[in-house]
């Protein structure tokens, strides 16, 4: 028997091509591709939503108000006529920008605040953590609630209210992360070797705290996404002709009972949207971090 | 013990501040001044000066901020632009609404989240679980609104069984009036021994709770499952397997108690939940709580009742968690020794 002989047989076996392993996890994570799957579905509705949408969204037609779900009119019309198909699909890009930016800003507040305060300690940390802890004092939705009120409402105040309630969690999160390995050996040889405390923060002491933020981060998009609805809801956050799916709900309030249509496609439309991240978002955790047992 | 309590209190009183401090530089950002608001448009020059020194806005920021922090500590909110009351009587005229409605639902939650959190955790990977399991990651996802709204659609609009909307029939409150005794409704109409404004009043109250209850319930749930797992692993729980004791004493007298603590800050954590959710279900459901009022100040642009009820609510949610925290003492017997 030559060598080839023996090799070529295993070497089939173990071979294991892309597809293999994109199988393997997906059969391992069906959850997390389910949602990633609606994920992708909605940001695309988001994108492509002028070329999907039959009408403009905010075209105002009285003759065609309150028109039930039919082929002229997907999801059927509101009081004022307009199609609520085409405002659900503009809505995707609404609440799938509230989710960016809020958690990006929250993100962008948060770690420097944590990576300074874990960094020097002491009297520094002292202060910045039991500032941030403050933010994290108020019951959830009552802080959006009050900041939105100081600022003066409208969805640009709304997400920036939403961003001071959440940062606090990314502070205490990149706080702990710089502490643990503050006293580590190769922080020290960095800094015995002259690199700067920024650098040090930036590029030896942060990439330890990337996973946790990444799967809060995940998490925080969704609730930032609801959060805000329910402010529009309560009329706080967007404000008429905004295409976002709270007020929708907000505005179908005098109607629903009889036209449910009004009410239950812009429901349906968060519903879906935080489901498809939060699937997501369960799934990074359950792939970043193993060791912590799965929420779902 | 005492020590322990005593540190709690301080840090209470510490965070009070804090949370003062961010009301108060809340008040500063507000759109449009305070002089102008009471001095309408294009006031003279001494007008504005003397408001101001009226006001007390002429001091340093932080004599300005040590008199809000007092007024604040004892309940002088101000008046409100909107009913021209006391910002306190507003509060105290709508508290107990609200106390109902909130006290219900946790009630719920706590008696269906920990049997169904604990069923899901002895059958976990079981059919059972999973059912448990998505409708609790299906429940987070939905907006409360849409859950009282759905709530609405079925029960008013399409069965007719319960009332759309507020805390009793208008024509049963004026043919059935009862003293307002403690303020909720249910035990001043069963003093009265009202049947009739008894049951209006609970069949009011039934979708409000059972939207914050739903909204809620899947936090509880998914918590006492997880906490639950972990315990029944432990090898103490095995031994009591391996004795053959009765499963439900090793369920709910062994297991269920060794995760009492963390469930109890949980617990604790959720009342803050409900606190925000009661603001969005006392909107929808026209509720005449502290939730729908601090609303409509803030749509309305009546700060000191804005401000007022925000305080309030954040000062008793610090309290309700201190309590959780000292209720600790009671589940655990070690804490008290040490």
């Amino acid at each position: 028997m030559t060598v080839e002989a023996l090799q070529t047989p295993v070497q089939a076996e173990r071979r294991v091509t892309f597809g293999m392993r994109v199988a393997h996890f997906a059969r391992n994570n069906v959850l997390f591709v389910i949602g990633s799957v609606m994920f992708i579905t909605i940001v695309l509705l988001a994108i492509l939503a002028p070329w999907i949408a039959p009408y403009d969204p905010t075209e105002i037609m009285f003759l065609d108000k309150l028109k039930v779900p039919s082929a002229d009119h997907l999801m059927g019309t509101n009081e004022l006529g307009q199609d609520i198909f085409s405002q659900v699909l503009y809505g995707a890009r609404v609440s799938l920008m509230v989710g960016v930016v809020v958690t990006t800003l929250s993100i962008v507040i948060g770690v420097p605040i944590g990576l300074v305060a874990g960094y020097y300690g002491g009297k520094v940390d002292t202060i910045f953590m039991r500032l941030s802890d403050v933010f994290l004092a108020f019951p959830p939705l009552l802080l959006p609630i009050a900041i939105t009120a100081a600022l003066g409402v409208g969805i640009y105040n709304a997400m920036i209210a939403l961003a001071i309630s959440y940062f606090p969690w990314y502070s205490r999160i990149v706080r702990g992360a710089v502490i643990r390995v503050k006293n580590e050996l190769y922080i020290s040889a960095a800094r015995s070797m002259g690199v700067s405390s920024g650098r040090i923060m930036l590029r030896h002491a942060l990439p330890n705290s990337t996973t946790p933020i990444i799967v809060q981060g995940s998490m925080d998009f969704g609730y930032a996404i609801l959060a805000c609805a329910s402010l529009s809801f309560i009329g706080i956050g967007a404000q008429p002709p905004t295409p976002e799916w709270g007020l929708m709900a907000a505005e179908s309030r005098e109607r629903f009972i009889d036209a449910w249509w009004t009410a239950m496609f812009p429901g349906l439309a968060i519903f879906v949207t935080v489901l498809a991240v939060n699937l997501i978002g369960d799934g990074i955790r359950d792939i970043l971090d193993p060791k912590q047992t799965s929420n779902h | 013990m005492t020590r322990y309590i005593l540190q709690r209190v301080i840090l209470l009183i510490g965070t009070l501040i804090g949370v003062l401090t961010v009301t108060f530089f809340l008040t500063r950002i507000l759109p449009g001044s305070p002089e102008a608001m009471i001095l309408g448009r294009r006031p003279t020059a001494e007008q504005v000066e003397a408001v101001r020194r009226d006001l007390g806005l002429d001091q340093p920021l932080i004599i300005q901020f040590a008199r809000f922090a007092g007024e604040m500590a004892q309940g002088k909110f101000g008046k409100s632009f909107l009913t021209n009351q006391p910002v306190l009587r507003d509060i105290g005229d709508r508290l107990m609404a609200t106390v109902e409605l909130t006290t219900l639902a946790m009630l719920a939650i706590i008696l269906l989240g920990i049997p169904i959190g604990v069923l899901s955790a002895v059958k976990a990977n079981k059919p059972i679980d999973h059912v448990v399991r998505s409708l609790s990651v299906m429940g987070v996802a939905l907006p409360s609104f849409m859950l009282g709204m759905m709530l609405q659609m079925l029960f008013y609009g399409y069965l007719g069984w319960l009332p759309l909307q507020g805390r009793m029939t208008s024509t049963v409150l004026l043919d059935h009036p009862f003293p307002h005794v403690t303020g909720l409704y249910l035990v001043d109409t069963l003093i009265a021994g009202d049947r009739v404004a008894f049951w209006d009043s609970a069949a009011h109250l039934v979708l409000p709770m059972l939207t914050l209850t739903l909204a809620l319930l899947p936090i509880v749930a998914r918590t006492t499952r997880n906490l639950m797992v972990e315990v029944l692993s432990e090898e103490y729980i095995r031994t009591n397997f391996a004795y053959g004791l009765p499963r439900r004493q090793i369920y709910f007298r062994y297991a269920l108690k060794a995760t009492l603590i963390p469930l109890l800050t949980v617990i604790g954590l959720t009342y803050g939940y409900m606190l925000g959710g009661a603001i969005v279900a006392e909107y929808v459901f026209d509720w005449p709580g502290i939730g729908s009022y601090v609303v409509r100040a803030i749509i309305q642009s009546d700060y000191p009742a804005a401000i007022g009820v925000t305080l309030f609510i954040a000062a008793a949610y610090l309290v309700i968690n201190l309590i959780v925290d000292l209720l600790y003492f009671v589940v655990d017997p070690r804490l008290r020794t040490s």
